[in-house]
């Protein structure tokens, strides 16, 4: 037993290319810890009112739910239109973006450029054009012509903004007639506005689940990259072992094996032994690497960080070997791993929140063992202990569950192949 | 002479059947798990009727007040409904509520429910709009006196995460072509055909058929397969179907065109597939098939030199409003790529039989 377990990890060491997936993949989990780019673009709560610097900034991503986004073109910039946009913004519906464009030269072409862009490369509810004599058209009665609203979506919302835009509008022009100037007619609303009662906005979650903060939702995500690179390096650590049992079947190692009387369960056990020593190992190299990292990044301790990426290795990495040995195949057992790779990433939620998906989706992906220490993360980020005994209970399962199958194949396999050149 | 030659290296393709099966089942899954992560950010507002709970705190609102509100409310598809104790945030999640307003003295307090927050911005809108409403009459302001001129520009409407996936990805993997091929040219070097080829009566024109057109009908084939399969799993909407299809095909043999010429150059597999996924993920990328064109922020002139932006822009349009004006560009582009790629290759191949490389 201790022969076979020395020759196994000596053939893996020999393999050189092993040492790149050894070395390479914690460097660049690790890289990807370090570097900690928002690769999320988390917005929690949007303000309703948002100042863009760029008329060509896209404004799609502030209704990631579901908000009703108005782009507003203010090239009057003066006390009114800041008025009236501020009063859009409190109704509580709308998200405005507002682009100052006061004092730039504003003709037809610009506006019809940036309308189609809007209408095509954008996503929006409408967009509004205040041009510069908005004052002046107010103050003149022209209310109608002051400002121009293009709709830009089929939104149900759009007859809302229409009418919230002409009580806004009869507010100022109800008000010009007995205000001697643009200051005056503010004042006056504002006035009028405070007399309304006040209003606090509480946003609560309908589920119950574990809230993370914006930094802890980045962290994750981080975390969940690293952990794609690392299932990588695992899953193939695992498919060299297996490289190594295919060759030495097909070299009739494994007869001259079965001559010194080591029965076929030593011999599997002994690449089983050889899986936990190079999950060892590349924890040890991810363990050398994060020396680099500054835990509070992370988000927890080092040693539970070991942990998990221990933990998971194991399981990557047996399943790998198995799925290597019974297809009994170098070039599919390396296309089965990377299938395995991408696969498992995807679905577990490693890239992006599968948290809207369909029950399906949802369904597959707790089947995937990431997801689980996805989940652990969490936990640990919120100082639940519970998190620790999960995720050994879940290795266990999984273990046991590749194992079972692994050996229910072998059987089948054996008794066509293997112990036979 | 080139029927037999494509017939053989169909039958060839054929036998790595475990390729084309991943050509017609990855996207698939892709388009599964993208469509239904940017479900949320993608969805349409409905127009859906709201239910609220509300609760007097003081004595800021008079019976005759809240009686006009409920009936305001109830004309505008929102239902108000008291409950006079409870925490807010419990009542929402028993009774899945859209959002709890309390009216205090000089304050109201909206909770809005987080999963729902397009509900929960209406009912704050409803509020709002019902206090500004009553303000703007106390003043004398004849409400709605002013007309807004409103414009209605040419815009394409908000079209779903499934669709949009389902189009994207098709195209994306149709763009990964050479993988049908790969049959080929693995057992082209294993039972060194190009030797035999040397020796028959085969100009470099047809022996580059030979290769472009079993490749391009398997791939079309596959890629069609994959967007059936799409479209009777999700229900994916490719508005005119004909002419999706036309464009379909166009970019299947535009891709096979142009990896095909990277073989002819490389005349490498390997490297073949790495440099063709490299270009393909680039032209991807700033195409939208990741990010949805809409959303992404990469420079026009970068995306207007992706084929696979125009393809995509043309499809998507196509789906929802069932015209667009990047047809044109979309077979130009196609066209173009299959004429250019394909004098190369020939080229490439005349060269190397001349140099009997």
């Amino acid at each position: 037993m201790k022969t076979l377990v020395k020759m196994s990890m000596k053939l893996l060491v020999r393999t050189k290319i092993i040492w790149l997936f050894l070395v390479l993949m914690p460097v660049l989990s690790t890289m990807i810890l370090k570097t900690n780019v928002a690769y999320t673009s988390f917005q929690d709560d949007i303000e309703s009112l948002v100042d863009i610097d760029d008329a060509d900034t896209k404004v799609a991503y502030y209704s990631s739910n579901g908000e009703y986004v108005v782009k507003v073109y203010d090239a009057s910039g003066s006390e009114l239109s800041d008025y009236l946009v501020d009063r859009l913004a409190n109704s509580g519906m709308f998200v405005l973006c507002r682009v100052d464009l006061s004092g730039k030269d504003i003709d037809d072409k610009f506006i019809d450029e940036h309308l189609d862009l809007d209408g095509h490369e954008d996503r929006m509810g409408a967009s509004l054009y205040i041009p510069e004599d908005f004052d002046e058209k107010i103050l003149d009665g022209n209310v109608a012509e002051a400002l121009t609203m293009y709709v830009l979506s089929d939104d149900a919302r759009n007859d809302a903004l229409e009418s919230e835009l002409a009580l806004q509008l009869s507010r100022l022009e109800t008000t010009s007639i007995y205000a001697a100037n643009e200051g005056d007619i503010v004042e006056t609303l504002e006035k009028v506005d405070d007399m309304s009662p006040e209003k606090e906005v509480v946003s609560v979650s309908g589920s119950e689940e574990r809230s993370l903060t914006a930094a802890q939702v980045n962290q994750k995500a981080n975390l969940g990259y690293a952990f794609s690179f690392l299932t990588l390096g695992f899953v193939f650590a695992g498919f060299f072992i297996a490289n190594g049992a295919i060759q030495e079947q097909k070299n009739g190692v494994i007869t001259r094996i079965n001559l010194t009387k080591t029965n076929m369960l030593c011999y599997f056990t002994s690449k089983f032994v050889a899986a936990f020593l190079i999950c060892l190992v590349m924890t040890g190299v991810v363990g050398i690497c994060s020396l680099t990292l500054d835990m509070n990044d992370l988000g927890m301790n080092l040693f539970v960080f070991l942990f998990l990426i221990f933990l998971m290795g194991l399981i990557f990495c047996t399943l790998s070997m198995f799925m290597g040995i019974i297809m009994n195949d170098v070039f599919g057992a390396s296309v089965a791993s990377f299938t395995l790779w991408c696969t498992s990433s995807l679905f577990s939620g490693l890239y992006f929140p599968l948290d809207t998906a369909s029950k399906g989706i949802q369904v597959l992906s707790s089947l995937m063992p990431q997801k689980w220490f996805m989940d652990g993360a969490e936990m640990i980020f919120v100082g639940d202990n519970k998190a620790f005994s999960m995720v050994i209970c879940i290795t266990v399962a999984y273990i046991a569950i590749i194992v079972s199958l692994g050996s229910v194949g072998l059987k089948v396999r054996r008794s066509k192949e293997w112990g036979v050149s | 002479m080139n029927i037999y030659l494509i017939k053989n290296n169909i039958k060839l393709m054929c036998r790595s059947w475990f390729n084309i099966l991943l050509f017609i089942i990855m996207p698939v899954v892709l388009v599964f798990c993208l469509s239904s992560a940017f479900d949320s950010l993608m969805k349409k507002y409905e127009e859906t009727d709201i239910t609220a709970g509300y609760r007097v705190e003081g004595d800021a609102v008079t019976e005759d007040m809240i009686e006009a509100m409920c009936e305001v409310a109830e004309d505008n598809d929102i239902t108000l409904i008291e409950y006079p104790s409870g925490d807010p945030e419990k009542l929402i999640r028993d009774n899945e509520l859209s959002g709890f307003i309390i009216f205090n003295d000089d304050t109201y307090t909206i909770y809005e429910d987080k999963d729902n927050k397009e509900l929960g911005k209406a009912l704050e809108y409803f509020v709002n709009a019902f206090y500004e409403n009553a303000t703007a009459a106390a003043m004398g302001v004849e409400v709605n006196s002013a007309k807004v001129t409103v414009e209605h520009p040419d815009f394409t409407p908000a079209i779903d995460s499934k669709d949009y996936y389902g189009i994207v990805e098709i195209i994306y993997f149709g763009w990964c072509a050479i993988v049908a091929g790969a049959g080929i040219f693995l057992n082209e070097k294993k039972y060194k055909i190009r030797k035999r080829f040397r020796v028959a009566d085969v100009s470099p024109f047809q022996e580059y058929l030979g290769k472009f057109i079993p490749i391009a009908i398997v791939a079309s084939l596959g890629t069609i397969i994959a967007a059936v399969l799409t479209v009777s799993l999700l229900g994916v909407h490719w508005g005119n179907i004909p002419l999706s299809v036309a464009i379909v095909v166009a970019s299947v043999l535009a891709a096979t065109a142009f990896e095909l010429m990277i073989y002819n150059i490389t005349d490498n597999l390997i490297a073949t597939i790495i440099i063709s996924f490299a270009i393909v993920w680039v032209m991807g990328f700033y195409g939208g098939s990741f990010e949805t064109y809409m959303f992404s922020s990469h420079p026009m002139t970068l995306k207007n030199i992706s084929p696979i932006y125009h393809i995509n822009r043309a499809l998507t349009e196509i789906s929802c409003m069932g015209h667009s004006d990047y047809m044109s560009s979309a077979f130009g582009y196609s066209g173009l790529i299959i004429v250019v790629s394909s004098l190369i290759s020939v080229i490439a191949g005349t060269i190397r039989k001349r140099g009997k490389v």
